[in-house]
């Protein structure tokens, strides 16, 4: 067994005998209380769920997987965006970046009603709530990112005569892109619960319900079981998107960032 | 003694337009005061004047604190003298016509070394595959070559000063600004990097100022010694090694005459630092 392989094993075995065991202790534990279904399913209960509805999860998977992406897509490039223009004009830092700190504490679950004034019901509103809360982490950390640039690196730039479009494409940028991609993985963990919170004020009930509705039906149906593989569901979402970002951001640094290097 | 002590003129290559000569400098009178952050005003420096002929390799030392570096940072345009001049060949600083070596490598780590190496051009707007080819002649002449694609950080402390200097060179620069660029590094390194740094300046026509705070280093690489004194800083010393370039060997550094110049930097240091306390 290689090295790498050696060191895979190391990091994916131990969460995965935890999973087992969880799974296994939640079964037994259903089994031996006989505490009713729909207080508490146990595993397999979920899973027959699951299959049993199978359909109607997956496209409502697909339909939260789409918000999510818009979400975290439109928060990527306008958190990122903005974290620049309040790292580089100063008066709009002092004035801005106080009040969006602020501003990420109001919940979204208060601000998800009034996205269906503005947005409609369906997959707009969803995504600008998945969005909203996805943004912050994003603008915090490209600010941070930006401004904590190695003041001797920007020496060495204003000392070539580099203009500031130029330090801003190759050595800001650059240099706050490990502080970036933690905005962003952040970012991916919390458009997820945007996306499912939009969903349970403004996601279409029926044939085309995303996973918060099929959770808000599912609920009422006192199917708690359908309401566990739905969650399931949703978590997945949130890590294959986490995984993706984080996979991306290692690639993109690995060949220089200590964040990406080989650990023994 | 006014002629520098090179033993062989630089080996001009004019494939690509003239050769740049190296410039003179004349330092008047310059002087920098600081504000100590609760409003005292400090004097880093009192009417320092010097002035340096084409070509010629200077070292500065002095104890931390005498405005040494200051005074390499207002001549190379990183800070403003609060009075006093300083004039390049009699007129103002020339664009482009500096390099720089700090005390860090300032690498960007992103980077692979020869497109760190090739970043000066990059930002004078150089085309690709010219700056690249530029950059990768100077990599082989600090025999770097092998690492053009290798990423700082895979490199050794000493490594990384090389690729700093490359950098620093890769412009032919006709003013040559080092502070303390060999510092962090240690004894055998260093001594290492002060022969490549002197092969490369015999072989560049470029004038070299160069701060340290070590005696021997200055001694070692310099044709002549300016010796700062602290509170204020000012020059308590100025002369010349006159011991041939081609003289100096690590071995060199036991001769009488290498030890005579060490013990006339330490006795004005001394003196330097012992009025500096008077003063105070």
């Amino acid at each position: 067994m290689s090295a790498s392989t050696r060191t895979l094993w190391r990091s994916v075995l131990p969460p995965a005998v935890t999973v087992v065991v969880a799974v296994a202790l939640w079964q037994l534990a259903v089994m031996l209380t006989g505490v009713a279904p729909y207080l508490c399913p146990s595993p397999l209960d979920v899973f027959q769920a699951f299959v049993e509805r199978r359909e109607p999860l997956l496209a409502a998977t697909g339909l939260t997987a789409a918000a999510t992406l818009i979400g975290f897509g439109s928060a990527t490039v306008l958190g990122i965006t903005i974290g620049t223009v309040l790292a580089s004009v100063g008066i709009l830092r002092r004035g801005v970046y106080p009040l969006t700190n602020l501003l990420q504490m109001v919940p979204v679950v208060a601000v998800a009603p009034l996205l269906t004034i503005w947005f409609g019901y369906g997959l707009s509103a969803v995504a600008a709530s998945a969005c909203i809360v996805a943004i912050f982490p994003v603008i915090a950390n490209t600010v941070d990112g930006l401004r904590s640039v190695d003041p001797n690196l920007r020496e060495l730039f204003a000392l070539y005569g580099a203009s500031r479009s130029e330090r801003w494409l190759k050595l800001e940028l650059p240099a706050a892109t490990p502080t970036i991609i933690t905005g962003l993985r952040i970012a991916a963990g919390l458009s997820v619960i945007g996306a499912v919170v939009g969903e349970f004020v403004s996601g279409f009930a029926g044939a085309n319900a995303p996973i918060g509705i099929v959770i808000l039906t599912a609920i009422r149906e006192a199917r708690t079981d359908l309401v566990f593989a739905a969650i399931l569901c949703s978590a997945v979402v949130g890590f294959t998107l986490f995984g993706l970002v984080s996979g991306v951001g290692h690639l993109v640094l690995r060949r220089w960032h200590a964040s990406s290097r080989a650990t023994p | 003694m006014a002629a520098p002590h090179r033993t062989h003129e630089g080996t001009h290559d004019g494939t690509r337009g003239g050769t740049p000569a190296p410039i003179g400098l004349v330092v008047d009178g310059i002087g920098r005061t600081f504000d100590d952050g609760a409003g005292q005003p400090v004097e880093a420096l009192r009417d320092v004047s010097l002035s340096v002929a084409p070509g010629r390799f200077v070292a500065f030392i002095g104890p931390s604190g005498c405005g040494k570096t200051t005074l390499l940072r207002i001549i190379g345009g990183l800070d403003r003298a609060t009075a006093g001049t300083v004039l390049f060949d009699g007129g103002p600083r020339p664009e482009g016509a500096l390099g720089y070596g700090f005390q860090d490598a300032r690498l960007l780590p992103w980077r692979s070394v020869l497109r760190n190496v090739a970043l000066p051009f990059e930002l004078a707007g150089m085309a690709r595959a010219e700056r690249e080819a530029r950059a990768m002649d100077m990599l082989e002449r600090v025999g770097l070559a092998d690492f053009a694609s290798a990423r700082p950080h895979t490199l050794s402390g000493g490594m990384r000063m090389r690729v700093a200097l490359a950098r620093a060179l890769v412009t032919r620069p006709r003013l040559l600004v080092l502070d303390e660029p060999f510092g962090a590094l240690d004894e055998i390194t260093r001594t290492d990097l002060d022969d490549e740094l002197r092969r490369l300046w015999l072989q560049t026509p470029m004038t070299v100022l160069l701060v340290t705070h070590s005696i021997s280093e200055a001694i070692y690489l310099a044709d002549r010694v300016v010796v700062l004194a602290p509170r204020p800083g000012r020059i308590i010393d100025d002369f010349e090694v006159e011991i041939a370039h081609d003289a100096r060997s690590p071995d060199v550094r036991t001769e009488p005459r290498f030890v005579d110049r060490v013990a006339r930097a330490a006795t004005a240091l001394e003196r330097g630092v012992r009025e500096a306390a008077v003063a105070r």
